[in-house]
């Protein structure tokens, strides 16, 4: 192998340098490669930026909340203090806030507080994943609990070959193309000069000749995607790196080379049938046709048809339903809550407490029964990623899309697990109020500084082992395959 | 060296080459002499290892190309007719890529140098893309890649059609010299003068068939004419009737 390295792979390079088309398609790669790693780096920005505008904005509230326990001449310091810099409707918020302060059920009810968002990593900009447009604002303390899937579905996204530019599109499916481009006729254009006689009497395996041949090219593409990827993302400032992202670049890398292999192996074998430039060449096209649109665009209407997205509205309309039935069946779940909470004890001169309560009573069913019907619709995603995942062996081009979209944390279940972990933080939240507004407590200086907070960094490290697992089982079936076959044809001797 | 036992190849229902029986020791220059179609390229494809034979064999001192492809090619040099090699390397590029290619290790720039300079190939081309050479130049390399190869024998498939007098005269002596550093030359041509200038040995081919052999020394250049052009009007004549 090393000897391999060291003198066929060298030579070969040399060679490979002096013709005019593998500079030119060196360059196009490396270009559309900064070029989608910009457009990546872009979207990641904003993302920071809004990330950023977040945690401003909920800083700002808790300062709302927490100047409405100070003593009267510091709330009217705070409030001269920031009144200088409030908009109208930040005062008119900051107001609200300061009322709501010290009642755990107004609290537990106020829209927009403390929202959060989808945290970016250095690799985001890497693939558009699952969707371009993640939810922007998770209302962790809101009264919806479907905001949690508010986002635009498109069709499929992990089939869906031809959407946003982003890097994915260009590995998954420009650079099989450069590949075919530098590889087609590395042994057609000897055989058509009249050289191929005198390139193999010299050689004793013109196996490894091709091999070394197509391998120089692919690999120093590839080489340059991942260098000038690596470049790319060390030294824009787009999340914070430690050892999880170092491992997902690595595997980034690995799958880039993966996929870059699988289409060397394929050119190999072209290349070991008795073709002309041109019928190489059009083979190859043809193949690059099949892997990268047919086989997509038949499980695209396979998968869609099988399973249905459900979409936004569909979603609000479900929990309108859902709030709608039970305000309907108002005394049941009233009698039901008073028998969950004996300790409960209604004081016929507060009549605002019973209809509070009651309040709380109405809004826990309506969400544990959208719970249930949320967890189905997330369980549908999976189900869908269960049946791409099945696809995979189909065509590498899906291999390699599930595994850049795993390795950039934007899949589709990363997303599912952003959900439930929100979801999740929804309910600790209202937990938190709950407990104090069963109790009859008023929230105290202490409580809302001890108001949870979403860690979002859990989430960074995720890796699904499975999916990846079948990714690389599914490049490893396909570069075997074609690795056999020109190995077959080689043995056959179709090459003299 | 070289050695062919009952060596036949037939294409088909064509026979290219009948019971050919033939022995080239090293230092000796044999040259295959017959008209087009007689199997002089087939013998050289056939020791090349890039055609099987379809009945016989060939020996490269003593190895069976066929079953020892490494080995042999190890020990054998060839010039093509049309010697194409990558217009974009220069002609020490292509020696060193071509050196590499059989060998598969890295040899000393020098010694590639002084193997083209030996080869005749003027110092100021070396540096050349092989693009701007001659016919004659290109074979230079390829002669300078057997001198650094230390080839065993060399096998040439009309080596001087194309060439001007003065050039096939320089690579008669090229080969006079490999020869005499005990090379054993097998060359299929049509130069009569060429094949009398360098051979030692030369036999004349007639439909896959060698005719007859004897040494170059033995006949004049009148005699050589008189015998090869009575092979090939025997040919032309068979085939029209």
């Amino acid at each position: 192998m090393l000897r391999f390295a060291a003198t066929d792979l060298r030579r070969e390079w040399r060679l490979a340098l002096t013709q005019p088309c593998v500079s030119t398609t060196f360059v196009v790669i490396g270009c559309l490669t900064m070029l989608a790693l910009l457009t990546g780096w872009l979207r990641t920005n904003s993302r920071i930026e809004r990330l950023q505008t977040l945690a401003g904005e909920n800083a700002q509230q808790q300062r709302f909340v927490e100047s409405a326990f100070l003593e009267r001449p510091s709330t009217d310091s705070a409030a001269a203090e920031l009144a200088g810099e409030l908009t109208p409707a930040e005062h008119d918020r900051r107001l609200s806030l300061q009322m709501s302060a010290r009642s755990p059920d107004l609290m537990r009810y106020t829209e927009g507080l403390w929202r959060s968002m989808l945290p970016t990593t250095p690799l985001t900009g890497l693939s558009q994943g699952a969707g371009g447009e993640w939810p922007d604002h998770y209302y962790h303390a809101g009264p919806s609990t479907t905001q949690t899937l508010a986002r635009t579905m498109r069709p499929n996204p992990l089939l869906t070959t031809m959407g946003a530019f982003d890097l994915t599109l260009v590995v998954g499916v420009v650079l099989p193309l450069a590949v075919i481009v530098l590889t087609y006729d590395v042994t057609a254009a000897d055989r058509e000069l009249g050289r191929w006689e005198f390139v193999r009497c010299h050689t004793s395996s013109i196996h490894r000749l091709i091999v070394a041949r197509c391998l120089v090219r692919v690999g120093a593409s590839s080489l340059l995607v991942i260098m000038l990827t690596a470049l790319f993302v060390i030294v824009l400032p787009t999340g914070h790196w430690d050892s999880a992202m170092i491992r997902n670049f690595l595997i980034w890398s690995a799958w880039v080379s993966a996929y870059l292999g699988f289409w060397a192996a394929l050119s190999i074998l072209a290349n070991s049938l008795k073709l002309s430039w041109a019928g190489a060449g059009l083979l190859l096209l043809l193949c690059w046709c099949i892997f990268v649109f047919a086989i997509p665009a038949l499980l695209q209407c396979a998968v869609n048809w099988r399973i249905q997205m459900p979409r936004q509205a569909e979603l609000t309309a479900l929990e309108e339903d859902v709030r709608k039935q039970v305000e309907r069946e108002a005394d049941d779940v009233w009698a039901d809550f008073l028998r969950e909470h004996p300790q409960i004890e209604i004081d016929d001169e507060k009549p605002q407490q019973e209809v509070m309560l009651r309040d709380v009573a109405l809004n826990k069913a309506a969400r544990s029964e959208v719970e249930a019907r949320v967890e189905t619709y997330l369980q549908r995603f999976l189900h869908r990623e269960d049946l791409l995942d099945r696809s995979q062996l189909l065509t590498p081009l899906l291999a390699w899309r599930t595994a850049a979209d795993q390795s950039a944390g934007t899949s589709l279940r990363h997303f599912v697990e952003f959900a439930r972990q929100t979801g999740d933080f929804h309910d600790e939240h209202a937990a938190y109020f709950e407990s104090k507004s069963l109790a009859g407590q008023e929230l105290s200086f202490l409580d809302i500084q001890g108001i949870p907070r979403f860690d979002d960094r859990q989430f960074y490290t995720q890796l699904d082992l499975s999916p990846l697992l079948l990714s690389a089982a599914s490049l490893l079936m396909w570069t075997s395959v074609c690795g056999l076959l020109s190995w077959w044809c080689l043995r056959l001797g179709t090459i003299q | 060296m070289l050695e062919a036992q009952d060596l036949s190849k037939t294409y088909g229902t064509h026979v290219a080459l009948h019971g050919l029986n033939l022995h080239v020791p090293a230092g000796e220059v044999f040259c295959l002499l017959g008209a087009n179609g007689a199997g002089k390229s087939t013998t050289i494809k056939l020791f090349l290892g890039l055609i099987r034979p379809t009945s016989g064999g060939v020996r490269i001192n003593g190895l069976d190309p066929a079953a020892q492809p490494a080995k042999s090619k190890s020990l054998i040099g060839y010039i093509p007719e049309q010697v194409a090699l990558y217009p974009r390397l220069s002609g020490l590029e292509n020696l060193q890529y071509f050196a590499s290619l059989a060998g598969g290790s890295e040899l000393n720039r020098q010694r590639l140098w002084d193997a083209l300079l030996k080869a005749g190939l003027p110092e100021d081309a070396i540096d050349r893309r092989v693009a701007n050479y001659s016919k004659g130049m290109r074979q230079k390399v390829v002669i300078a890649l057997a001198i650094v190869r230390r080839v065993k024998a060399l096998l040439l498939d009309e080596p001087t059609s194309g060439l001007d007098p003065q050039a096939a005269h320089e690579f008669s002596k090229l080969l006079v010299l490999l020869s005499e550093e005990g090379v054993a030359v097998l060359m299929a041509s049509h130069d009569l003068y060429h094949a009398r200038e360098s051979a030692t040995q030369i036999g004349i081919m007639r439909q896959g068939v060698l005719v007859e052999t004897f040494p170059a020394a033995d006949v004049s250049h009148a005699e050589l004419e008189y015998r090869a052009l009575r092979s090939m009007e025997r040919n032309v004549v068979q085939r029209m009737t």
